[in-house]
């Protein structure tokens, strides 16, 4: 007989989970501010490169798109939902970030920022608009 | 989309919890839906029909 899940502690499990990424999403942008910023190396063969990010997007993107779906069949879907709109809030504020940052060139006055300042702050936004979508609802 | 969840829980004297576990949801997954906060999806929309014995509509008001 299949073991009953515990929807509220799987809820609760989530808050928790994301009251501790916005944490560790703040305390690792500041960290990677106070620390010294990272040399980008050149791309010795720009074609090969964009072959290899193209072929892991398919490879990654499949594999984790099978996962999620897993995820959801075993999520209760108010759950679920919270989780998904936490991440497209997280995905837009990054890619915002990262737009205005070096292309509207605010990294010019306030520093340039990392590959793991962007990790913090695709954390941060999911965890924000986890919570967000919690408090205001999903409907 | 406003419902009448709250009102035929009340009527049958279940808390919000009780009712989660009928439905295996969580208890603030049903307070979602009763306050407006989340709109079910069809599957459980026909759980919470077969539960009250009732059609979706009779629970459900889309407003239309």
């Amino acid at each position: 007989m299949a073991k009953a899940i515990n929807r509220d502690r799987q809820l609760l499990k989530a808050d928790i989970s994301f009251a501790l990424l916005g944490i560790v999403s703040i305390a690792g942008t500041f960290g990677e501010f106070a620390g010294s910023a990272e040399a980008i190396p050149e791309v010795a063969q720009p074609l090969l490169m964009t072959g290899i990010v193209v072929g892991l997007i398919l490879i990654l993107g499949a594999i984790i798109s099978k996962v999620a779906s897993i995820d959801r069949d075993h999520s209760e879907e108010y759950t679920f939902q919270l989780l998904s709109q936490g991440a497209v809030v997280g995905v837009m504020v990054t890619f915002v970030m990262n737009v205005l940052w070096f292309d509207i060139f605010l990294g010019r006055w306030l520093g340039e920022l990392s590959a793991d300042h962007l990790l913090t702050i695709l954390m941060g936004g999911w965890a924000f608009g986890y919570y967000f979508h919690r408090i205001r609802g999903v409907a | 989309m406003n419902n009448r969840l709250k009102v035929l829980r009340a009527e049958r004297d279940w808390s919000q919890a009780e009712l989660a576990v009928r439905l295996d949801v969580s208890r603030q997954a049903v307070n979602a839906i009763e306050t407006g906060k989340h709109d079910p999806s069809l599957p459980l929309a026909f759980r919470l029909a077969r539960l009250f014995d009732m059609q979706i509509e009779e629970i459900f008001d889309d407003g239309q």
